[in-house]
């Protein structure tokens, strides 16, 4: 009785808000479906047995998954959190023991004929063990030991997962620690601290990039006013870090530089350095204002565009429903990012607010970094965009994401 | 722990300020791309998914006057894979090998490749690439194309004048590059829809033209009389162990080139194995002093000058005669002849008498009318002009030299043409050696006609020369060429090499030998040229009078345009106006002993089979009535006298 009640009660309160990012969600499957059908055209094949039938049936089944969730008691997540980040580093670990190619550096795993990328679930559960750490009550996070914890919770995984070689999921977690420990409130000379290095090394490359940056990480630290034996250390720290690591590249033999280079473009380019890139410009810059029209798209059909249906979806929406189409997809998510921001705020509590800021930066910075890599912004990574992108772990990663996120806000209606 | 509201504002804040950013930047960046240079994408985009495929246009063929093709178009394919459509390499391989002659293990090689597309092998025949079609089962994979090759199917015969084609079909030597742009058509195009994969799709109501195929070209030469030219020629070459040999043989009363011939020899089918010289048409690229030969076009001059006739005498009985200190001689001293004498027996003294009687700028004249020192203009590439002094340069010695054929330099083309105006009754005319150019349709849209370039002499003076010439073959130094029951006409020519010095050799000399038959009413001429034979005699007289002799008597013997029913007694050209004009065979042809060339019996009646075996002492074995059927040996066989005939005889057809 008490249990129906309570129900009931979740319906009623699922806020405007809520209702909204959940619409946006089914408008966004909606075009990820339509679109990979359109990518799978060429293959002549019937609607439900190509990838866009395959998309559904996953649809479908993230659908349950993302209920579930839903259902799960917040209180219940709270308190398994670490053991679900225990159950995480040895999922991530498998790979190594039976990936699925044998040799070790497969990201997939094979469950029961399933295969699953553990990785694409560690991204959850990195979000729930760390709302979990900052949101302790009995530590204020300017501590830098509530600081460096979550840190180290995020470099294990990060350091397993970018051995596999997968790149574009170690960036996502680190990229969804500094939103979350922001919205903790930590020390920003903390957060700097952890952000300083790796411009140090990516800065380290050209001697100009490298003298700005050591300017600025000079006035940077002055302004802190921390302890100088402690600014000093920190700045030559990060100095001896960029001069050591072009000395450091050049050491490495080609093989070695081909490993680190192929980790920045993942998906084996067969036609030459450049060439999704390349193809999928001309596919989006093809498609005009209007587009060619669903299923005209001629990059598309003619297999110009490599991944189309994967990690170049947007391409395809690019051509054939132009600039027009990709403006919608674009409002689109950002509203769905800019609802989920809200809804953080809005949570008086502070581990339901925290996920719902990890899971919506997991969200965000997939967006980013997809939609940035199909019109040539940044470089090829690999990650899938969410809702539109045909691949089946991650279908249900975004419904566990989407089916959280609701639950967390629902939750908060409670109080 | 509650966060103040200020708190909470600035961290909102700053997450939409970075969002804001970055959601600016990706719409400012589809902006430019979709927006603003929509249009280069788009064609960038089209290029490359529309590709323009080349239809080649098949090239004209070239065949000799009877329309047997010396120059033809055969298929061949390439062949070709896209690695990554094929299903299962190993039995694509094993497939494959079998039909290519190559190793499973290589094709597979092959096979693993990241490019979208390999050649295996880019010529087999056509049988092949049909048993491929109907055998591999990937044929998505595979990718025949036709090619069209060159093929020369006479090899060798008439090499230098049809030239030959680049492996791009291209004309790059003869015929083949004079008619390039006539023969090469012009090539249509095929739009298709190129995949990323490499593939090509076709869809409809794409842009395409169909290929004009190029013109075809006849010629005048005859293969057959070809082919006899050409065996003479080589033979000749091999005899004497000379540079080069070279002949030409023609129709004197149309121009037309029947037959064409330099050795060494060239296949176009392979040319590069053969040394760049070889591809001369050397008939009209070099040049050589014609020496005696050249002295009938001294006696026309003074024939049509009325300066002299047949029958005067002129002095030579000194043996020399000296002009500005330098002496010439005869080769051997005679006494004083008549004007018909100095040309049977080709003297120096006498010719020289009648040229200064002549005059040098009438000589001058002459000679120019003749078409020295001018290009012949025959549709083939490389001709030059001869070498020859202006008039100014003609001192009384070189005028001297020149009326006997020294100091001038000639093709064996333009004296050919100057002594075909003597033979068909005194007009220069263009030598022609292509009969027709028409379209892949038939529509003709070129005629070879007989192009009369001007009257040299009186038909008169023509007559009189042609029974001067007549008479060298018959009792001068021409004896060489004599073929009993044939009259032939022809005058000899040796002469001496000119060395790098600038004198002439000793030991180096050119034996010409021009002629023509029959000496009434010539029909066929033909020059032979020998480039400095060795071994023995260098003597036109020897050297080239009996390869023209031979050239002669074969096509008599091949055609039946040369038997004639009836027998007569050989009219001489000393009374040239007597009779009609009448042609030349005996019954006892005593000069056909040893070997000739079958020739087709087809359609002669029994009594006529007879008639020609008892002439070339064959023995006839005949089979039924009527008309030839069928023949033993064939026709255009070397057979030896004493052989046996064998024909079938039908009443039917």
């Amino acid at each position: 009785m008490e249990q129906k009640n309570k129900l009931t009660q979740s319906y009623k309160f699922l806020s405007r808000t809520s209702q909204a990012i959940l619409m946006i969600t089914f408008a966004l499957c909606v075009i990820g479906v339509i679109s990979v059908y359109s990518a799978s055209l060429h293959t002549g094949k019937p609607f439900m047995q190509n990838a866009a039938g395959k998309q559904m049936i996953r649809m479908v089944l993230g659908l349950f998954v993302g209920v579930f969730i839903f259902f799960v008691q917040k209180k219940v997540l709270f308190q398994i959190s670490y053991w679900l980040y225990g159950l995480g580093i040895m999922m991530v670990i498998l790979p190594y023991l039976f990936g699925t190619d044998g040799t070790g550096t497969s990201r997939w795993v094979n469950f029961g004929g399933i295969n699953l990328q553990p990785s694409e679930l560690m991204k959850i559960i990195m979000v729930l063990a760390v709302a979990k750490v900052l949101s302790n009550t009995e530590e204020s996070p300017k501590n830098f030991k509530i600081f460096i914890l979550p840190v180290i919770m995020t470099l294990i995984p990060t350091a397993i997962i970018l051995k596999q070689p997968d790149l574009g999921t170690s960036m996502i977690l680190i990229f969804t620690l500094i939103p979350m420990l922001f919205w903790a409130e930590v020390r920003l000379f903390h957060l700097f601290l952890l952000i300083a290095p790796v411009v140090s090394i990516v800065t380290a490359f050209s001697f100009y990039s490298f003298f700005i940056w050591v300017i600025l990480l000079g006035l940077v630290l002055y302004f802190t006013q921390e302890k100088w034996v402690l600014l000093i250390i920190l700045f030559v720290f990060n100095l001896s870090l960029g001069f050591t690591t072009p000395i450091l590249w050049n050491h490495l033999r080609p093989y070695q530089q081909e490993r680190i280079k192929t980790m920045f473009n993942v998906e084996a380019d067969p036609q030459g350095a450049g060439y999704q890139v390349i193809q999928s410009q001309v596919a989006i810059g093809s498609g005009g204002l209007w587009g060619k029209g669903f299923g005209q798209g001629t990059q598309t059909r003619l297999k110009f565009l490599p991944e189309q249906h994967t990690d170049f979806i947007f391409t395809v929406i690019g051509e054939e429903w132009g600039f027009a189409g990709v403006s919608i997809t674009l409002l689109l998510y950002f509203s769905l990012i800019y609802l989920s921001y809200q809804t953080a705020y809005k949570l008086k509590d502070k581990y339901s607010s925290l996920v719902v800021v990890g899971l919506t930066s997991i969200l965000f910075f997939h967006i980013m970094i997809n939609i940035a890599m199909t019109v040539g912004l940044m470089p090829v990574t690999g990650l899938p965009l969410p809702f539109l992108s045909y691949g089946g772990t991650f279908v249900i990663t975004c419904s566990l994401i989407i089916g959280l996120l609701l639950n967390m806000s629902v939750v908060k209606t409670r109080y | 722990m509650r966060e103040t509201l200020s708190h909470i504002r600035k961290k909102t804040r700053f997450i939409s300020i970075f969002m804001v950013i970055f959601w600016c930047l990706i719409v400012l960046r589809l902006f430019s791309i979709q927006i603003q240079n929509s249009g280069t994408y788009r064609n960038y985009s089209l290029n490359m998914s529309h590709k323009q495929k080349e239809i080649k246009a098949q090239r004209g063929i070239i065949t000799d006057r009877k329309g047997r093709g010396l120059a033809i178009n055969v298929k061949r394919y390439s062949i070709g894979v896209h690695p990554k459509e094929i299903t299962d390499k190993n039995e694509l391989a094993l497939i494959l090998s079998k039909y290519l002659n190559v190793k499973p293990t290589d094709l597979i090689n092959k096979f693993n490749t990241s490019k979208n597309f390999v050649f295996i092998d880019r010529d087999i025949s056509s049988a092949t690439a049909d048993s491929i079609k109907k055998h591999i089962p990937c044929l998505k994979a595979l990718e025949l194309e036709e090619n069209i090759r060159r093929q020369y199917p006479y090899n060798d015969l008439a090499g230098q004048t049809l030239g030959f084609t680049s492996v791009d079909n291209i004309g790059i030597e003869g015929l083949e590059k004079f008619f390039d742009d006539k023969l090469s058509g012009e090539a249509g195009f095929q739009t298709f829809f190129m995949t990323g994969t490499g593939q090509y799709e076709t869809r409809p109501n794409l842009p395409c033209r169909e290929p004009e195929n190029g013109n075809n070209i006849t010629l005048t030469l005859d293969i057959e009389y070809q082919n006899i030219l050409h065996e003479e020629i080589v033979a000749a070459h091999k005899k004497t162990q000379a540079d080069k040999a070279m002949g030409i043989l023609m129709d004197p009363n149309t121009g037309d080139i029947l037959a064409m011939a330099s050795s060494p020899t060239i296949d176009p089918n392979n040319y590069q194995n053969y040394p760049a010289e070889n591809r001369k048409n050397i008939p009209l690229t070099d040049v050589f002093e014609p020496g005696s030969t050249f002295k009938i076009f001294t006696a026309a001059a003074a024939l049509e000058e009325s300066i002299i006739f047949p029958e005067d005498t002129i002095e030579t009985h000194q043996g020399f005669i000296i002009i500005q200190t330098e002496k010439i001689r005869d080769h051997e001293t005679l006494p004083d002849m008549s004007f018909a004498d100095v040309i049977r027996h080709s003297s120096n003294v006498g010719t020289i008498r009648i040229a200064q009687k002549l005059g040098t700028p009438t000589l001058y004249h002459y000679v120019r009318k003749f078409g020295f020192d001018t290009k012949t203009g025959i549709l083939l590439p490389g001709e030059v002009q001869g070498i020859m002094k202006d008039i100014d340069g003609w001192t009384p010695l070189r005028s001297a030299q020149i009326s006997m054929g020294q100091g001038i330099a000639c093709t064996a083309l333009q004296l050919v043409c100057g002594y075909a105006a003597v033979a068909n009754g005194g007009i220069l005319l263009k030598p022609q050696i292509v009969r027709s150019i028409s379209e892949p349709k038939g529509n003709i849209v070129f005629t070879g006609r007989t192009q009369k370039l001007r009257r040299v002499i009186s038909e008169e003076t023509a007559r009189t020369l042609r029974g001067l010439l007549l008479n060298t073959v018959e009792a001068g130094t021409g004896f060489k060429a004599k073929v009993n029951g044939m009259d032939i006409a022809g005058k000899t020519g040796t002469s001496q090499k000119t060395t790098p010095e600038g004198g002439y050799s000793r030991k180096d000399y050119i034996a010409s030998f021009v002629g023509f038959f029959p000496a009434d009413k010539p029909k066929l001429l033909c020059a032979v040229i020998v480039d400095n034979p060795r071994g023995g005699s260098y003597y036109g007289s020897s050297v080239s009078a009996p390869v023209v002799k031979n050239v002669f008597k074969r096509i008599v013997n091949l055609s039946e345009d040369f038997f004639f029913e009836e027998t007569s007694e050989i009219q001489y050209a000393e009374s040239p106006h007597s009779g009609t004009p009448r042609l030349f065979i005996n019954k006892n042809i005593d000069d056909f002993n040893g070997t000739f060339t079958m020739p087709d019996l087809k359609g002669m009646s029994a009594a006529k089979v007879i008639q020609l075996c008892n002439s070339r002492g064959l023995k006839p074995i005949l089979e039924g009535s009527g008309k030839v059927i069928e023949q033993e040996p064939r026709k255009g066989k070397i057979v030896n006298t004493g052989e046996l005939c064998k024909v079938k005889l039908s009443t039917e057809g």
